[in-house]
């Protein structure tokens, strides 16, 4: 094969060979621009539905300034849901689960209960940094209005955790503030779980309006040994 | 048999009529498919794939460039508050928008969940079909999958994608945010280059499960 024969068939190589590291570098520089609209378009759509977000927050917020003003100044709206307390703990007990503001302790435990021995149900209690207190035991179906001090402002029959409850909502201020959440949960003929918060603030008393939402009754409730 | 000229010409002229409306149509076929113009018309008035960007967003507000990605604008309309006007790739990805490119692709995005069925029933009776199933992989933790349910005209000379979230993770902070969006295209359908995004063409089903 003499050099001139050669010639041609080398240059149709090194024609392909160019021409295919063209076409790579095009490919890769297509991908790296593909991969930067689509990370560009995924930004636009995550910052749109933190807008949309935004927006439905500021619209709960209303709605819960709304309540707040249904009744009176001062006064919740017993069937409204509140905004939940910013941090919230979850507390589980052998009857029921709750999420209070997360500064809310267990200060009685009812099973250290003298009933609790007896009957498997006792006195809960929870007591927040302000003195406010949350109060979950066991009352007989027919006292919903029994057993709590204060004059109710709203009330309201709505179902949670599938389970049908009446609401109250009243204020038993004497000297320091003392607003009243109340909760009846009818759970057999005759028991029902009572729930009576007391609140030192307009703002506790909603966000312990929020707490009722959460609280659920688990099986193990009026079982005896 | 001996046939007569009149035969041999009448036969001669219809094949050439033939040839050249066949030409003729190719020629002067608009670029976008009617399902794709008309559908972009209906849900975003005065705005037109093919056309320069200057020519569409005139009809829009507070329009914005975002390199590689292309206009964004508001869309003062009851389906959709949102319209992305995409030029072509090479226009795209410049550093400042030039609205003389052409426009490539509109997407239009929603936060109103209630007009999705009516729009995918607009779809359906535009294009007379079922649409394809896809889904978007997320590329961060804080995007859903999406599903893709898109339409393209029978020699894939365009269509129109409705990308809706299918599953959220707990820790997704979207989650109940109801976003979804309109792609039209002019073009054969090529998954995450003409959606912008990263396209599977499995169902989201397949990939995440319920």
């Amino acid at each position: 094969m003499t050099l001139r024969q050669a010639i041609p068939p080398f240059l149709a190589l090194s024609a392909a060979l160019m021409l295919g590291s063209c076409t790579n570098g095009d490919s890769a520089a297509t991908a790296r621009n593909i991969d930067s609209s689509i990370a560009a378009s995924e930004a636009m759509m995550l910052s749109i539905r933190d807008s949309v977000r935004g927006v439905s927050e500021a619209e709960r917020a209303r709605r819960t300034r709304d309540a707040l003003a249904v009744h009176a100044p001062d006064s919740l709206d017993a069937c409204s849901i509140p905004l939940q307390a910013q941090v919230v703990t979850r507390h589980t007990t052998d009857v029921f689960t709750l999420e209070l503001p997360a500064d809310f302790t267990l200060t009685r435990d009812g099973d250290v209960d003298r009933r609790k021995k007896h009957y498997q149900y006792g006195q809960y209690e929870f007591t927040g940094s302000d003195g406010s207190k949350v109060i979950i035991d066991a009352a007989n179906n027919d006292e919903g209005h029994s057993g709590w001090t204060g004059s109710i402002s709203s009330e309201c029959d709505i179902e949670i955790g599938a389970r049908g409850v009446h609401l109250d909502v009243a204020n038993a201020t004497i000297s320091g503030e003392d607003r009243i959440v109340h909760a009846h949960i009818p759970l057999s003929p005759r028991l029902a779980l009572r729930f009576v918060a007391h609140a030192r603030s307009r703002e506790r008393q909603s966000e312990l309006l929020s707490a009722v939402h959460s609280l659920r009754v688990r099986a193990a409730w009026g079982e005896t040994n | 048999m001996k046939r007569s000229p009149f035969f041999l010409g009448a036969v001669l002229a219809i094949a050439v009529a033939v040839v050249f409306f066949m030409i003729y149509g190719r020629v002067t076929r608009p670029d976008v498919p009617l399902q794709v113009s008309a559908t972009v018309e209906n849900f975003a008035p005065g705005v037109a794939i093919g056309t320069s960007v200057k020519a569409s967003k005139a009809k829009l507000g507070d329009i914005r460039w975002i390199q590689h990605l292309g206009f964004v604008g508001v869309l003062d309309r009851h389906e959709f508050a949102l319209i992305r006007l995409a030029p072509a790739a090479d226009a795209r990805h410049k550093v400042y928008g030039d609205d003389r490119a052409l426009v490539e692709s509109v997407e239009l995005v929603s936060v109103n969940g209630d007009a999705i069925s009516t729009t995918m029933v607009d779809l359906g009776i535009v294009f007379r079909s079922s649409p394809k199933d896809g889904c978007i992989i997320p590329g961060t933790d804080d995007m859903p999958y999406r599903r893709v349910q898109y339409w393209t005209t029978p020699s894939d000379r365009g269509g129109v994608a409705i990308v809706t979230d299918w599953t959220f993770t707990p820790s997704t902070s979207t989650a109940g945010v109801n976003v979804w969006s309109m792609i039209a295209w002019a073009g054969s359908f090529k998954g995450s280059e003409t959606l912008l995004a990263k396209f599977d063409s499995r169902s989201c089903l397949a990939i995440v499960g319920a």
